[in-house]
């Protein structure tokens, strides 16, 4: 498979991974933000001096705004970071000579890694202390979530390579111009 | 239709519209690739996303100044080297074309995540359209940055002095930004100042570059 196909696959496999997640963020993650706002109110109130009904009532509408943006933005997030992973997958590949299934796996690390492990590690670092009350309501689910996209993206890259779909077409076309 | 939607429409189509309308003619005239495009976007996410945690751990450890003066120049250093890399791929044609095109989709990605998701969240919760109006101008400005910053790595693919040029012309032009605004408060008096250095910087960039052509790269 040439770059440009490898890096549309992974637009494609962003694309399928952002859907998910737009859906999971509206069904679990925005409840829990909810809940969340009461906690953050305080705290903002304690540490800027911020009243406490002006924070909660900007915060609540930010977050039901954001369930609606949610849905469209992910997609789009996920397909341009998906572009570039897809563009790694077939690198890796073609440079350590690693099967197709080798180099997912290793491009699902390196997202994973990069865009999911050390982000977390750097906020649990940092111990602010609004990054914290989000960080415990979570729990251990924030390990969860902060890997889901990397794992998600390595999932549906395999479906895209290894499973002829609806894909199949678009990936099997001739390139007009390259 | 009430005001509200149409200042946050209007100000959605002053950031993007000259943006989207200079890139349809790009894609129809000059046949880019538009997964390159993807990329672009795709660049600009990853440079963020891998620089906001070591900002993030600075911003209780430094002071202010010297906060400011990290976080304007690691955007040079983290976008200008994704900027490359993107550039170095086999699905650029390493072409002015593709360069700027690349630029186009480079602004265009962080108009979208910068300016016009943030509006789209707050306008709701007390923004005038005034106050609004500067940061879509500013995308504009900034396209035009971009599209600077990926002439000069395009020169950078046979010249590598280029790359450290463009991360600090990157750099430099975040740093006039945010010392005018701290000095002055005045929002608009920035962008102006902005306006007129990125100007300045495509000039000398198109001027530079076009008395040396000494490689296929920018002989397009």
């Amino acid at each position: 498979m040439s770059y440009s196909k490898s890096a549309l696959a992974g637009v494609l496999a962003g694309l399928m991974s952002g859907i998910l997640i737009g859906i999971i963020y509206v069904f679990a993650l925005s409840q829990i933000m909810i809940e969340l706002v009461d906690e953050i109110s305080s705290l903002m109130t304690s540490i800027y001096g911020v009243p406490y009904d002006l924070i909660h009532e900007q915060l609540s509408q930010i977050i039901s705004i954001a369930n609606f943006v949610a849905p469209i933005i992910y997609p789009v997030q996920y397909s341009l970071i998906g572009a570039l992973f897809g563009l790694l997958q077939q690198y890796l590949m073609t440079r350590l000579k690693t099967s197709l299934l080798k180099s997912i796996m290793l491009a699902g690390v390196v997202y994973a890694l990069f865009l999911g492990v050390v982000p977390i590690l750097t906020i649990q670092f940092i111990q602010d202390p609004l990054l914290t009350a989000i960080l415990r309501k979570l729990g251990f689910s924030i390990y969860v979530y902060s890997v889901m996209p990397a794992a998600l993206f390595t999932l549906f890259l395999y479906i895209i390579h290894f499973i002829r779909g609806p894909w199949s077409k678009v990936l099997e076309a001739k390139p007009k111009e390259y | 239709m009430s005001k509200l939607l149409l200042d946050t429409v209007f100000l959605i189509l002053v950031a993007l519209l000259p943006g989207l309308s200079a890139l349809a003619y790009f894609i129809k005239t000059k046949k880019t690739n538009l997964v390159l495009l993807l990329l672009g976007g795709g660049g600009w996410l990853i440079a963020l996303l891998a620089r906001t945690p070591i900002l993030y751990a600075l911003s209780n450890t430094i002071e202010r100044a010297a906060y400011l003066v990290v976080a304007s120049y690691s955007a040079g250093l983290f976008e200008e080297s994704m900027r490359y890399l993107v550039l170095k791929t086999p699905l650029s044609k390493k072409s002015t074309e593709d360069a700027v095109a690349l630029g186009l989709s480079w602004g265009l990605t962080e108009a979208l995540f910068i300016y016009v998701l943030p509006i789209t969240i707050y306008t709701p919760v007390g923004y005038s359209l005034l106050e609004l109006l500067p940061g879509a101008l500013e995308r504009n400005i900034a396209l035009l940055g971009h599209i600077v910053f990926s002439l000069i790595v395009l020169k950078a693919l046979s010249k590598i002095i280029y790359l450290p040029a463009s991360m600090l012309a990157h750099g430099s032009l975040n740093i006039v930004g945010v010392v005018t605004l701290d000095l002055t408060k005045n929002v608009w008096l920035t962008e102006t100042l902005l306006g007129l250095s990125v100007l300045l910087l495509f000039i000398a960039t198109l001027h530079t570059l076009s008395r040396n052509p000494s490689n296929q790269v920018w002989s397009t």
